[in-house]
């Protein structure tokens, strides 16, 4: 979706997004497992993920699940690219090193 | 109750989503309704929709926005997005809301102060004119009821007086109070017991709810107070009323006299033998919170 560029604007809640993601870097998300470990709002919660995935740091894709047959829609699952695992543990770092911007 | 708030909540998001960039739209409502779907109760999946709509305002926002500055982190490997002032942002946005609703919830106060604090004015009184003849009238004892208290309640009982009748004229009312006339003249003989009724409140006089002190509202203060009142022929009061009962509370001694001095011209004076006179009497406020 849309041009990478790479930059994220930085907040609590995205480093709390992030943060659910690297829990386990493989794992594919919806946005509801999200709010599951996060704890954050939808009005959030979706303006970050599609600016994580707009900035490369993110990919989605349906899950490939016939509706009919699991009784529920299919959701739309975010994994970390290679790029977001990258960038989302420089973040970290530079925080644990106590650089503040 | 629940398919309305389920219906409620789909709708949102649906909506939520059409506003969203057209490129955007399908997907995030197939995603936001799936995302929903796994929500357990009514309520979460109505806060979920209202947030939804939340989130299509901020990325229609973002949508709009062109052009970042970049900025790094002292590191140098952290790069930020900062935002071009817009005067439509979610902060201004939500920065105007708060605002809206503080003015608002000051001006209600502002508008509830001046309301009650004004005392309602009593009903002006009209004189109406009777014109059908009088009966003759026996008059039974004399029983006064004032309009608020029963405690203002004097019951008079006078023997029976006999009137004569009255010519077959219009009369109206409201008479003006008759002059005051030399001793003497009252009747034919000077024996005669002079019928006297003792005066109290009239009807336009203040309520004292209008007068009740908003700190012994907030304490529950309660309690009647009783003060002597001199009062003339017009229902004024000739001289500053005395306490000569205390509720038990200064609050509420303080706002008998001040209800007592804002009745003068409210009074019903004593009469003796139906014509007014100045005279002072008691009179008897009490002051208690209704539900």
């Amino acid at each position: 979706m849309g041009k990478t560029t790479g930059n994220v604007r930085m907040s609590l809640q995205t480093l709390r997004v992030l943060e659910s993601f690297l829990e386990n870097p493989l794992d594919q998300l919806s946005g509801a497992d999200v709010h599951q470990r996060c704890r954050i709002a939808s009005g959030t919660l979706y303006p970050i993920l599609l600016r994580l995935e707009s900035a490369g740091w993110l990919v989605s894709r349906w899950e490939s699940i016939d509706p009919s047959a699991a009784g529920r829609p299919r959701r739309r699952l975010y994994r970390l690219t290679s790029t977001g695992l990258k960038r989302a543990s420089e973040v970290f770092a530079s925080f644990n090193r106590g650089v503040l911007v | 109750m629940i398919q309305t708030n389920e219906a409620l909540s789909i709708a949102l998001v649906r909506r939520a989503a059409r506003t969203t960039p057209r490129s955007l739209s399908a997907r995030l409502e197939e995603e936001w309704l799936a995302d929903m779907h796994a929500r357990t109760s009514g309520l979460s999946r109505l806060r979920f929709a209202v947030g939804c709509y939340w989130a299509s305002v901020a990325i229609g926002l973002e949508h709009r926005t062109a052009g970042v500055a970049v900025a790094s982190t002292a590191a140098g490997n952290v790069p930020l997005i900062v935002e071009p002032p817009s005067f439509f942002s979610s902060r201004a946005v939500t920065f105007g809301l708060v605002l809206s609703l503080h003015a608002a919830v000051f001006a209600g106060l502002m508008m509830a102060r001046t309301q009650f604090s004004k005392p309602a004015e009593p009903p002006a009184l009209q004189p109406r004119v009777i014109d059908q003849p009088l009966p003759p009238v026996k008059s039974p004892p004399v029983e006064t009821r004032r309009s608020f208290f029963d405690k203002f309640t004097v019951i008079l009982k006078l023997p029976p007086v006999e009137l004569p009748p009255e010519p077959t004229v219009p009369k109206i009312v409201s008479d003006p109070p008759l002059p005051p006339q030399p001793p003497g003249t009252i009747g034919t003989s000077p024996l005669r017991d002079i019928v006297r009724v003792q005066g109290g409140v009239g009807p336009t006089f203040p309520h004292p709810g209008d007068y009740y002190p908003d700190a012994s509202r907030r304490a529950q203060e309660q309690g009647a107070a009783v003060l002597r009142v001199c009062v003339d022929a017009a229902g004024r009061l000739t001289a500053d009323p005395v306490g000569t009962e205390s509720s038990g509370s200064g609050r509420l001694d303080a706002a008998a006299i001040k209800l007592a001095r804002a009745g003068s011209g409210h009074y019903r004076p004593t009469t003796e033998d139906g014509r007014p006179v100045t005279a002072c009497y008691p009179i008897r406020i009490r002051f208690e919170l209704r539900n």
